[in-house]
This record gives structure tokens, C-alpha cells and sequence, in this order.
């Protein structure tokens, strides 16, 4: 932990506020979370997955090239304590710099894994990627047993221009965790970055992403899928920031509720004026498994100019009754036949992760909760 | 969206507490193309016409719907809204 001290932690100010705020009889402005304390512990576990000197560990380097790094602070993430907490009181993290024309052929894996030993993670990492580079990283959230582990992490990204950066994050915690993500990322003339999202544990998950487009050409890609069961509580924040001209955003977003599962999704395009002939758009599915869930989406569009092409589209509903008829008539199973269903859904998006092994694990994820439970 | 003055926000809310319901929404926002106000001008309608007849083609599905005498009174109306828009 940075300058060893020991921290209190409360989450008291509302969480994933919206840009723009609606009615508050709606309810659906914020998240509330009050009944979370913890104390910072430190996290003594090797987290990085590679042997390429481009990534370090942050909690080692120097503290003044840290505070170098640090200094432009800007607003974004889950809620401002939180991403304090992150930024100043980290107990793990990685800085990734990746000089001008540099192609990273290996993905860097960064594996975040939690335990009763190692129950309280603070991740705060930093990635740099010079131009025309190329990076892959994928962080991996998991529990190894029952612990109530807690997460509270920052990923800034900035990417120059004509970089291409490909993040994939997974999050497969046990079902008393709790998981809070606070993500950022400016992007430079011409770069691009595409994100891949996997929330299948965990009981409270709160993930909050914003990409600023600052220059011409600039585009961020979000692919997402989502599985909530039990009692687990979603909510899941995209912001899409235009300011400059030709640029692009898409949003894509697939979930599954069952059993007492609460989401909320908040999907912001915001085009600024100047944003000319930029285009955006977001796409939030969501499959309806039980009369017991409850699922809330905010899709904003928000316009200053005039010459962008903006659109948002939401659909929730329950399976087909015909397809799970017709599955069920070849020999599979009530659940089986919605855990096909399921796959065919979240599958184009599991295919992103460039690790077999991943893979596997996700789906087996899946298999445990929706067949074996 | 036809002017760079304006500005638009748009906050649908979509609040579901169970599964017997298929519900959809969409929204798109844009502005008029360039390519359709140039087809219609090589036809021989001035700039303002040509926009003034695609805000009435994007409302017509309002306002056929409506009684005649307000269907006509709406049409005039967005023609008003248009005059003097252009240069």
C-alpha cells in the first residue's frame, strides 16, 4: 500500500451519476450504496503476467514519477472517492508504456486474484501507448475461495495518435464480493480502442467507462456481456465523449437476469459542438429469465451539433418460447435449452478474448450458473 | 437537427420489475443529407421547399392521423417555422 497507512474506507457519495440528470421520482439518477466499510489492507500477490519490461508494477516505482504521471487529474469513474481512494491509496496496479511504433505481439495479462488472505484489491493502473503502437491487455478479476473481497479500481488509458489499444476486462468474482471499476481513457488523432467487458460474479458491481475523443478520427468500441443471478446488484455506466470531428463510438451491450438480479444501464453519446460528422451509437439487449429481476436502462443522446449521426436502441424481453420449445423437442433440457440460447447471445463477443483459456473459463462460468447453479 | 444552434437531448428511462414483456426502444438523431435537399433542388424546389417538404414527410406519420383541419393547420405551420431559415 502507498506510504503504508492504514485507511478507513466508506461509500458514501452516490455512484455512476448521470451526465444529464432526469426526474427524481424516477429514482434512476444515481446509485446509493451506504451500508459498505472496509479498511485498506495491503495485497502481496504477483498480479503481472508477462515478462515484457514495459509493464511494471506501480507500487515501485519512484513516488515524484508518480505524482509526474498523476498531476493531470481529471473527473471520471464510479464516484470522486472512489477513484481518490484509487489513485492515492492503491495497493496494486500496473504502468504499461509503450514507446511510438511499437507492436506488442503477446497480450499482457495482468491476473488479479483474490482470497481470504488477500481480500482487499486497489488496483490503479496507467497505460500509455505511443504512436502508431499496438497493445493487448487483459485484467482478470476472480475470488480462489468464499472470501468477501472488495475491489475499487482506476485504468486510465492514453492512447497517441494512431495507436491501437484492445482491453479486455473480466470479472468472474464469488457471489459476496463486492466490485467497483472506474475506467477513463483520451484518445489522440486517428486512435483506436476496443474494450471487451465481462461481468459474471460478484455481488454489488459498479463499473463506470468514459472515453474522450479528442481529436479527428479518434474511436472506442465497447463490447460487453453481463450475467446477473442471485441477489447481485449491476450497475453499469458508458460515456462517449465527442469533441472531435470524425469520430465514432459504439456501445454494445448483452445481459442475462435471473433469479433476484437487479441492472441498471446508463449509456451516454455525447456529441460537443465541434463534433462534426461524428457517430455513435448503443445497443443494450438484456434476456428476462425470471419474473423476480428488475432491469432499468437509461440510454442518453445528447446533441450540440447538428451534423452527427447519432442513435440509441434498448430491447429486454424473455426467450423465445418457440426456440426453447423447439430445443427442448431435441432433447435438451429446460436449462440446457436457455444455456444454448444464452451462448448464442454472448458468444460473438467471448470470441474477442484472444486466450483459449479464457475462453473456457468463461464459458464453464456460465455453465455453473445457469445449468448446474 | 437543422441548425448548429440547436441542441438535443434525449433521456428515455426503461424501468422493468418482470419478464412477461418484450419491450424495445429506439432513437436516432441526425441531420437533413446534403444529397436528398440537392435531389429535390435539381427539381426545381428552392433550398427552404426542399427542407420544409422533408420535415413534412418525417411528420406525416403524426400528422395523417390527425383530423384534416389540423393535419393542413400542422403542415403550415412547419412552413412558417422554415421561411427564412436558409441564408
Amino acid at each position: 500500500m502507498k506510504g503504508g497507512r492504514d485507511l478507513d474506507i466508506q461509500v458514501k457519495d452516490a455512484l455512476n451519476v448521470l451526465p444529464v440528470i432526469t426526474y427524481r421520482w424516477l429514482g434512476v439518477n444515481q446509485l446509493h450504496l451506504n451500508d459498505i466499510t472496509r479498511t485498506v489492507k495491503s495485497y502481496t500477490k504477483r498480479f503481472i503476467l508477462s515478462n515484457s519490461d514495459l509493464v511494471k508494477n506501480i507500487s515501485l516505482i519512484d513516488k515524484s514519477h508518480y505524482d509526474e504521471l498523476n498531476k493531470e487529474n481529471v473527473g471520471y469513474g464510479v464516484s470522486g472517492e472512489l477513484v481518490s481512494l484509487a489513485q492515492e491509496a492503491f495497493n496494486a496496479g500496473a504502468l504499461v508504456q509503450v514507446p511510438p511504433k511499437t507492436t506488442l505481439r503477446e497480450p499482457i495479462r495482468l491476473l488479479y486474484g483474490l482470497d481470504r488472505e488477500n481480500d482487499m484489491l486497489i488496483d490503479n493502473n496507467l497505460i500509455y501507448v505511443g504512436q502508431g503502437s499496438q497493445l493487448t491487455l487483459v485484467m482478470d478479476y476472480f475470488t480462489n475461495d468464499d472470501a468477501e473481497a472488495f475491489h475499487n479500481g482506476s485504468t486510465r488509458i492514453f492512447a497517441a495518435a494512431d495507436s491501437q489499444i484492445n482491453i479486455v476486462k473480466i470479472q468472474r468474482m464469488n457471489d459476496s464480493s463486492f466490485h467497483f471499476d472506474s475506467n477513463y481513457a483520451e484518445l489522440a488523432q486517428g486512435a483506436r480502442l476496443n474494450l471487451v467487458q465481462v461481468e459474471l460474479g460478484g455481488a454489488k458491481i459498479i463499473t463506470n467507462y468514459i472515453s474522450k475523443h479528442n481529436h479527428a478520427d479518434s474511436q472506442t468500441r465497447i463490447k460487453s456481456i453481463y450475467l446477473g443471478d442471485g441477489n447481485r446488484l449491476l450497475d453499469l455506466s458508458y460515456h462517449m465523449q465527442h469533441y472531435g470531428r470524425d469520430t465514432e463510438s459504439e456501445i454494445d451491450i448483452r445481459g442475462v437476469l435471473k433469479d433476484f438480479s437487479r441492472k441498471t444501464f446508463r449509456g451516454t453519446i455525447d456529441f460537443k459542438k465541434g463534433s462534426i460528422r461524428s457517430i455513435g451509437s448503443e445497443i443494450e439487449s438484456v434476456i428476462l429469465l425470471d419474473k423476480t429481476v428488475r432491469s432499468d436502462a437509461i440510454p442518453l443522446l445528447l446533441a450540440e451539433e447538428d451534423d452527427v449521426q447519432g442513435q440509441h436502441a434498448a430491447t429486454a424481453g424473455r426467450i423465445n418460447p418457440s426456440q426453447l420449445f423447439y430445443l427442448m423437442s431435441r432433447g435438451f433440457s429446460e436449462k440446457e435449452a436457455k444455456k444454448l440460447i444464452v451462448e448464442a447471445t454472448f458468444n460473438p463477443i467471448i470470441q474477442l478474448i484472444p486466450m483459449g483459456d479464457l475462453k473456457i473459463a468463461i464459458n464453464n462460468e456460465i455453465q455453473r450458473r445457469l445449468v448446474n447453479e | 437537427m437543422l441548425d448548429n444552434h440547436s441542441r438535443s437531448d434525449t433521456i428515455p428511462v426503461i424501468q422493468l420489475e418482470t419478464n412477461e414483456v418484450d419491450i424495445g426502444h429506439e432513437a436516432k438523431i441526425g441531420r437533413i443529407s446534403d444529397q436528398t435537399i440537392f435531389y429535390l433542388m435539381t427539381r426545381g424546389l428552392s433550398e427552404e421547399e426542399a427542407r420544409a417538404m422533408i420535415v413534412r414527410g418525417f411528420a406525416e406519420p403524426i400528422a395523417k392521423e390527425l383530423p384534416l383541419e389540423y393535419a393542413v393547420e400542422m403542415n403550415n405551420l412547419i412552413k412558417l417555422e422554415l421561411e427564412g431559415t436558409i441564408g
